[in-house]
């Protein structure tokens, strides 16, 4: 049996699902009202949890004693200085968080990124044994990994071996786009069907008509 | 003026007619469901072997990464391997690289109840962390001391006793790390903080579009993959642990068929004006 407030949070789930579903005919006052609850509602979620994560992993080691933990909140205090006359000085702690960030990035890039993908695209002949199957596969991966990469090799004009090549590796990338492309609908429906889940079953089903699904 | 052929009238046919029957083939599994039939791919497979391979008393970082907008895509794949993991005497400690993610992760742990279904006990068997904000920087610092990265757990309780953490300082003593990601080159950062420096086992959950970006890296550097809500529904026929992913996959399906078949007839219209139409002027 749900509680009064998980009613409510269930009526308002049901009400701004069908505000946001209404675009669907055409944009109306009632979805932009819901939408910019949406995004406002979100931008204030964001902040508390960022203000949160601050607290937690750094006000609070701070105050047990780790000093050091002073200079990653003045950076980060520092950030503010965009919104006056000293914009400047944010410059410091952006400079520190890119320095940082791609510091910590290419320790392992080449490893992980280029060799190890080139060795798995050359194991991958056989990775799943000798059948025919797995072969095949593994040369489809293989010259597809070529023949994409001769498509960005631009200091030579793509023409004779070459633009063979180009061609053959534009087709595998278009196939690429259409699969993530078909992903991205799959992710789109099933957010369709998640909302008409919760519609049918907990909305009308469960709250309205008080049937236990 | 010439009458218009049945090509060029599916050209012109109106948008909202799709929705229509889309939303209709929707509805229909869901309200009298098909069980329509799923095979379970490697990947997958691999995803289960992973955890049913770690010994007892391993230690596995869930590294959430989603929020509300895709939850929906991979709540059924979450909410299958929490009920895999928990069903495994191992230890799980959950973060989060976004702020939406601590959300949704507590609401999937809420649907699996470990106390009440698997005998679980918080802060012993798993822990529920924050959100760290610094994304790959933040996942190189729990790859370097997960217990220095964190001082109090997502509901504020300290972490200091938590038997979760005993003997857990560096990566080096994590077993397995399984990255939620929705930012599609986030597993990026796994292969490049867990992977190379320390050759940690990992899996990934991710939404449909993103599998194909993870799938080069299968199964050298990521043992198993769950792709969507597709993945969630094949680990929970693999693992015996049903749930709303076979009513959603069935839904998809279904409302799938639709947009298929406006795909072809709206190319074949294009074709035709561009084409037939072309040579019969």
């Amino acid at each position: 049996m749900m509680t009064p407030v998980e009613m409510l949070a269930v009526w308002a789930s049901a009400i701004f699902s069908l505000a946001i579903l209404s675009f669907l005919w055409k944009e109306n006052p009632i979805y932009s009202i819901a939408e910019r609850i949406a995004v406002g509602g979100g931008a204030a979620h964001g902040v508390l949890f960022s203000v949160a994560a601050i607290r937690s992993s750094g006000v609070e080691p701070l105050m047990k004693g780790q000093v050091l933990m002073i200079i990653p909140l003045l950076l980060g205090l520092l950030m503010f200085t965009r919104l006056t006359k000293w914009a400047w000085v944010s410059r410091y702690p952006t400079m520190v968080m890119i320095g940082v960030g791609i510091g910590v990035m290419l320790g392992a890039i080449v490893e992980g990124q280029i060799i190890g993908q080139i060795r798995m695209s050359i194991t991958g002949l056989y990775a799943g044994g000798l059948c025919p199957i797995c072969l095949f596969s593994g040369l489809v991966v293989l010259i597809g990994m070529l023949t994409t990469m001769s498509y960005f090799i631009f200091t030579k004009p793509h023409t004779g071996g070459l633009g063979i090549s180009a061609r053959i590796g534009k087709v595998f990338m278009m196939i690429s786009f259409g699969c993530n492309w078909a992903g991205e609908l799959l992710w789109y429906l099933t957010q369709m069907v998640a909302r008409l889940l919760f519609l049918i079953n907990v909305w009308i089903k469960q709250v309205i008509l008080g049937i236990i699904v | 003026m010439a009458e218009e052929t049945i090509w060029e009238k599916l050209g012109t046919i109106n948008y909202k007619w799709l929705y229509v029957i889309s939303i209709i083939a929707m509805i229909y599994p869901i309200l009298s469901p098909m069980g329509l039939p799923v095979t379970i791919s490697e990947p997958v497979r691999g995803f289960k072997d992973t955890i049913d391979s770690l010994p007892e008393g391993a230690v596995v970082i869930w590294q959430e990464g989603g929020g509300g907008s895709v939850y929906d895509e991979i709540r059924p794949a979450m909410v299958a391997a929490w009920k895999v993991l928990m069903s495994r005497p191992i230890r799980v400690i959950a973060w989060s690289d976004t702020s939406e993610g601590p959300v949704i992760l507590v609401d999937t742990v809420h649907k699996i109840d470990p106390e009440e279904n698997y005998g679980k006990v918080y802060g012993e068997d798993y822990v529920i962390l924050g959100y760290l904000p610094g994304d790959e920087t933040a996942t190189a610092s729990v790859a370097t001391n997960i217990r220095k990265s964190f001082s109090t757990d997502y509901f504020g309780k300290s972490i200091e006793g938590m038997t979760v953490f005993d003997g857990v300082e560096t990566g080096k003593d994590v077993d397995l790390i399984i990255q939620i990601y929705t930012g599609c080159y986030n597993y990026d950062w796994i292969v490049r903080q867990w992977v190379v420096p320390l050759g940690t086992k990992t899996l990934g959950i991710t939404m449909a579009c993103c599998g194909p970006m993870l799938a080069p890296y299968y199964p050298e550097m990521c043992q198993g993959y769950l792709s969507g809500t597709a993945g969630g529904t094949e680990l929970e026929i693999l693992g015996g642990v049903l749930g709303e992913g076979a009513v959603v996959s069935d839904a998809k399906n279904l409302g799938l068929f639709p947009l298929m078949l406006f795909i072809v007839f709206g190319n074949i219209a294009f074709l035709y004006k561009k084409y037939v139409k072309k040579e019969a002027r």
